[in-house]
């Protein structure tokens, strides 16, 4: 119901660390936006700023249309999440429900309607007249979530709400919550959501669009599809995708639209769509493991070169297979149902992998900046 | 351990077992054993107390036993009745005159300073905790003095004010401390989340941190209980008129009133007067044993 715009916000604590430098986005009304990246890349700290619980240290945050910098938690109309759901533990889910509520003086009937129509929703009437701790970890996470719904907040900030559970609620719950939000903007109710999370998989199947942060600093913020096809640098190309990108040092020239780049002592020329003219450039290729062929073909713009195996994991539909090109260790991603060779192999045995070259992503060496994307 | 082993090889593990469960009885009641003789011994006084106010007066030092040849309960009647012009009643009322409004102000000012202690930062916290700690160390006798004449300033002498009011200060700083212990142990989203949820200070501490630190201000309860029905020099100092005494200070007017000593009565009003602490003790004995638990602290 409000869009979140931050301007230039930064964190600076009083040992002089700066957490978060000079962040600048905008989150539009309804939207789905997930912050990720790996431990300590201020993502939370981010998140409770924009909550309240964190000091900003200069910039302005806007929620809707106001600057609510000096405002605290109560009045900024968020609601959060938290990861280890906080409930608090002497209340039952029904009070932990309505505490919020109360506290704004919102009258008793108003409260109960509340509290059940988000049970209901959250399916979790059954647990309304029990304590925290006879729920189970699925169950407690719901009551979390429920405890924000009743707010009818502007915003919805959830800070890793999922990592706490085991593999598979957490794909479940992922659904639910997703479900959740477009139930909720089809009810013509729809909620502004940030959602902070360490997963990459998380992020791309939750987020509308997604900010991948580092060291206090925007890398990319884009949609999962972009991020994925178009990684502005090899930090964000390694941190999305699994099994990682392969990072291969290869030296570029290119020249009229035709470029020619040598790498793991080959070489091969292609055409190039761009602007830059480089000569025999270091540069950092990337290619995502499912473009690292290990079967034949006749398909053009492809380099083949001699590998020899060193690991093989089957993951049922997909197989990823690890292989050595001279000192260079290089990762490919085949569907089961096209492995062929590869399951009579054993580690050793040689074989000729093929890399798509077309589909490869292009890195200055130095900066990490991807060469085909403004910068 | 027994019923994994035993799916194995059936033969072996059965005479193992026969082996185990004869070492653990034997072990339990060498156990049991050396506990109640030991219990015995530290209980041995509180049993002779017992067995002591039910005997004659010339009984209690003629028999070396603790079983008295006959129960009397004439030594509780005269005891209670006293040599004054009161009964126990009147003392025992006072007692608790002092002890209740005292657990009172003790649990508000001490819950407040440690909340202010472990959740906020202000100018000089260090310092000031640090100062507070130190005054634990600070033995009771060199503030008698001054506390004295600033009550007698006060013109509070002879009333139960000298005894309470101290506590309204948080200056049972042992309570204190305890409590911003067990509070630093306390994580704080519950308080973030109720941040959210638009709780102010107080409302936070009184809707979230008081149930959260229930069995620490418990054990505050159980400490002050037990220490101001068993305080006798402040009484003693404080106190001038008969009327006002406690219990603590009445036991020892029995004790010298009268030329010969009721012995018999002296101990049946003792035994009378540790009644009201352990049953105090035991009524919040769970949540009791759990504040201390959890505090890292010993009683």
């Amino acid at each position: 119901m409000a869009s979140v715009t931050l301007n230039k916000i930064a964190k600076v604590y009083p040992n002089g660390f700066k957490a978060v430098h000079e962040i600048d986005f905008k989150i539009n009304d309804g939207e789905f936006v997930v912050l990720v990246g790996p431990s300590g890349c201020a993502k939370s700290t981010l998140l409770r700023m924009v909550a309240g619980l964190e000091s900003i240290t200069a910039g302005e945050l806007v929620i809707g249309d106001k600057v609510v910098n000096r405002l605290p938690p109560k009045e900024r109309g968020a609601a959060m999440v938290f990861q280890n759901y906080a409930l608090y533990p002497h209340m039952k889910v029904r009070d932990n429900l309505a505490f919020g509520l109360k506290l704004q003086g919102l009258p008793k009937p108003e409260v109960e309607a509340r509290v059940n129509d988000a049970a209901r929703l959250l399916e979790i009437e059954p647990l309304l007249d029990r304590y925290p701790r006879q729920l189970s970890g699925g169950q407690s996470q719901r009551v979390a979530v429920g405890r924000a719904i009743v707010k009818k907040p502007q915003v919805f900030l959830f800070d890793e709400p999922l990592s706490n559970l085991d593999a598979k609620l957490r794909a479940s719950m992922r659904v639910r919550i997703t479900e959740l939000h477009q139930q909720l903007k089809t009810a013509g109710q729809p909620c502004t959501v940030i959602y902070v999370t360490h997963d990459q998989v998380e992020a791309m199947t939750m987020g509308e669009r997604i900010c991948v942060l580092k060291e206090g600093r925007i890398q990319q913020f884009d949609t999962p599809s972009m991020l994925y096809n178009e990684p502005a640098n090899t930090f964000v190309a390694g941190f999305i995708g699994s099994p990682e990108m392969n990072m291969l040092d290869a030296r570029l020239t290119v020249s009229d639209g035709q470029a020619s780049a040598k790498l793991l002592g080959a070489s091969t020329s292609f055409s190039w769509q761009g602007l830059s003219t480089l000569t025999d450039a270091a540069v950092t290729l990337g290619l995502r493991p499912e473009n690292v062929l290990v079967n034949a073909s006749d398909a053009t713009g492809v380099m083949w070169l001699d590998s020899e195996l060193s690991h093989i994991e089957y993951m049922g539909s997909e197989v990823f297979a690890y292989f050595k090109v001279g000192g260079t260790a290089i990762t490919s991603r085949v569907p089961a149902s096209q492995s062929g060779a590869l399951a009579s192999l054993k580690r050793g045995d040689r074989l000729r992998v093929g890399l798509e070259i077309s589909h490869a992503h292009w890195f200055d060496a130095a900066g990490g900046f991807n060469l085909k994307r403004q910068h | 351990m027994s019923a994994v082993a035993s799916q194995g090889s059936p033969h072996f593990d059965s005479s193992v077992d026969q082996y185990q469960i004869r070492r653990d009885r034997i072990n339990a009641v060498i156990r049991y054993a050396l506990l109640i003789a030991v219990g015995l011994v530290m209980l041995y006084p509180l049993i002779w107390l017992i067995g002591a106010s039910f005997k004659t007066n010339a009984e209690i030092f003629t028999q070396v036993g603790f079983w008295p040849s006959k129960f009397e309960l004439e030594p509780y009647v005269k005891g209670w009745k006293t040599s004054t012009e009161y009964t126990f009643t009147r003392y025992f009322a006072n007692s608790f005159l002092i002890v209740i409004p005292r657990i009172i102000v003790t649990v508000i000012s001490c819950v407040l300073v440690a909340y202010a202690f472990a959740r906020f930062d202000f100018f000089g916290k260090k310092i000031l905790f640090a100062i507070m700690v130190a005054t634990m160390m600070l033995p009771q006798i060199v503030l008698r003095i001054p506390q004295y004449i600033m009550f007698q300033q006060f013109d509070m002498i002879d009333s139960y004010a000298p005894l309470v009011l101290p506590s309204a200060f948080a200056t049972d700083t042992f309570f204190v401390f305890m409590l911003v212990q067990f509070l630093r142990g306390i994580p704080r989203d519950m308080e973030e989340a109720a941040q959210m949820d638009g709780c102010n200070s107080l409302q936070m501490l009184w809707y979230i941190i008081v149930p959260l630190l229930k069995p620490a201000i418990i054990s505050v309860i159980v400490f002050q209980f037990i220490w101001t029905m068993n305080d006798f020099i402040g009484p003693l100092i404080y106190l001038s008129s008969v009327e006002k005494y406690p219990v603590s200070l009445a036991l020892k007017l029995s004790i010298g009133a009268t030329e010969e000593v009721e012995w018999n009565s002296v101990i049946a009003i003792s035994v009378l007067a540790l009644v009201p602490s352990v049953a105090v003790f035991f009524a919040a004995q769970r949540h009791f044993v759990d504040g201390v638990a959890s505090t890292g602290l010993k009683g």
